[in-house]
C-alpha cells in the first residue's frame, strides 16, 4: 500500500478516499457532535496525513485499522485543545413527532435520546462505543486503534453501555415499562 | 472504570452482545438476573442494535490534494530514527575531529611547506655601526701575571738567580770590547758635522 502511495500518490490516495471517506466522515461526525463541516475538514486533513506519514504504516497490520488509529488520535487532540460541551437533557430539544402507539415515532425518539446519551459519555468510552457498535470493529482491532489492552476495551464498553442505559431511563422512565411493547 | 471486568461481568458483556433475553439458557438467566433486570438487559440490547443505524451514511467532499506534494527539503518529514541517526553522526564526527585539531595546533610549523609559498615579504633591519673596543693591555697584564705565577716554583727561581749571577761576572777585557761606553760626541763626528752643517746653512740657524 505504501509503495503504491509512493509511486502514484495522487491516484492511490484518491482511491483510498473513495473507499474510506464515507466511513471516516461518519466516524468524525459521531465523535465531533455531528458537526459536519468540522468532520469534512478532518477527513481532508486525515488523507494529507496519510500522504505525509505513509512511512509509519506497518504492512503487517490492516490499513483500515491504521487509518482509524489516525482518526481516533485526531479526535483526541481536538478534545484536548477544545473540550467539547456535552449536550445535557435540559438543553436538548426532542422533536415532538411522537404520538402514543406510533412505533416509528417512538423509534425516532429513542434514537434521539440515544444520541444524547452518546454525547454524555467521556471520550475513551465514547470512542470504544462508536468503534464497536457503530463502525463494527472487533474488540482486538479497537484495542489496536486505541492503544489499550483488550480487557480495558471490554471494561470501557461494558460501563459505557451501562451509563447510557441509565441516561435513557432518566430521560424517559417509561422505557423500561414500554420496552416489551416496542419490540 | 478502567479495571478489567469480573468473570460474571465479562460473561454478561458477551451475552448482551450476542443473545436476546429470551434466548438465554436458565443458567445464563440466573447470571443476568444477578446483575441486571430483564428490561435493562433488553434496553442495552436494543441500544446496541439501534446504534448502528443511528446516523445516516454521509458522502465526503472531494479530496483536495496539494499541487506539489511536500517534496521540498524545508517541509519534508523524515522518520524520527533518521533524524536521531543524523544528529548522532554529526556529534560523532565532531568528537572525532576535535582532539586532532588540538594536537596539530601544538606542532611546530613545517619549514618545508614554506617553500611552496608564492610571495615572501622580507623586512631588513639596518642598525648603526657598533664600535667594539678590545682591551689588549688588560689581556697582556693578565698574561704577565700568569707568567709570574708560573715562576712561583722554587726550582725555577734558583735557575733565574744563577742566570743573573752569570750576567754579573766581571770580565773587564770583554766588556771593554763589547760595550762601548765611551764613543765620539756627535759634534765631534765628522759625518754629523757635515750633515748638520748643511742643515744649519739651509735654515740659517
Amino acid at each position: 500500500m505504501v509503495e503504491v502511495i509512493d509511486h502514484h500518490s495522487h491516484v492511490a490516495l484518491t482511491e483510498l478516499h473513495r473507499r474510506y471517506s464515507g466511513k471516516l466522515l461518519g466516524y468524525f461526525m459521531k465523535m465531533m457532535h455531528q458537526d459536519q463541516e468540522l468532520a469534512q475538514d478532518f477527513v481532508q486533513e486525515l488523507f494529507l496525513r496519510i500522504l505525509e506519514k505513509k512511512h509509519l504504516y506497518d504492512p503487517e497490520k490492516k490499513f483500515y485499522t491504521w487509518v482509524f488509529t489516525i482518526a481516533s488520535n485526531m479526535c483526541k487532540t481536538a478534545y484536548r485543545r477544545q473540550p467539547m460541551q456535552t449536550l445535557s437533557s435540559d438543553g436538548f430539544e426532542l422533536n415532538n413527532h411522537t404520538h402514543l402507539g406510533d412505533d416509528l415515532a417512538e423509534k425516532a425518539r429513542f434514537r434521539e435520546l440515544l444520541k444524547i446519551s452518546l454525547e454524555q459519555l467521556e471520550l475513551p468510552q465514547k470512542t470504544v462505543f462508536v468503534l464497536r457498535y457503530m463502525e463494527q470493529f472487533s474488540l482486538n482491532e479497537i484495542a489496536e486503534i486505541t492503544d489499550v489492552s483488550l480487557g480495558t476495551v471490554k471494561s470501557r464498553l461494558f460501563y459505557a453501555t451501562k451509563k447510557m442505559t441509565e441516561h435513557l431511563k432518566s430521560f424517559d422512565p417509561t422505557y423500561e415499562a414500554n420496552l416489551f411493547k416496542l419490540q | 472504570m478502567e479495571n478489567d471486568l469480573t468473570q460474571n461481568e465479562e460473561q454478561l458483556f458477551q451475552l448482551i452482545e450476542t443473545k436476546d433475553y429470551n434466548q438465554l439458557t436458565a443458567e445464563e438467566r440466573l447470571l443476568v438476573d444477578e446483575l441486571l433486570s430483564e428490561s435493562e438487559y433488553n434496553l442495552q440490547r436494543r441500544m446496541i442494535s439501534e446504534a448502528a443505524k443511528l446516523f445516516p451514511e454521509s458522502t465526503a467532499n472531494r479530496l483536495l490534494l496539494p499541487v506539489h506534494p511536500s517534496k521540498t527539503i524545508a517541509v519534508r518529514t523524515v522518520p524520527l530514527y533518521q533524524a536521531i541517526a543524523a544528529v548522532a553522526a554529526t556529534i560523532a564526527l565532531f568528537l572525532s575531529l576535535w582532539p586532532y585539531q588540538e594536537a596539530t595546533s601544538n606542532k611546530p610549523v613545517d619549514q618545508t611547506q614554506l617553500g611552496g609559498i608564492d610571495t615572501v615579504i622580507q623586512t631588513q633591519i639596518i642598525t648603526d655601526t657598533i664600535i667594539q673596543y678590545i682591551e689588549h693591555r688588560n689581556q697582556l697584564a693578565v698574561r704577565n701575571t700568569i707568567t709570574t705565577d708560573e715562576v712561583a716554583d722554587p726550582l725555577i727561581q734558583v735557575k733565574q738567580i744563577r742566570l743573573l749571577e752569570v750576567n754579573a761576572i766581571q770580565i773587564p777585557e770583554l766588556n771593554a770590547t763589547l760595550i762601548h761606553t765611551k764613543g765620539n760626541s756627535l759634534k765631534d763626528d765628522p759625518t754629523s758635522q757635515l750633515l748638520l752643517g748643511n742643515v744649519y746653512q739651509a735654515t740659517n740657524w
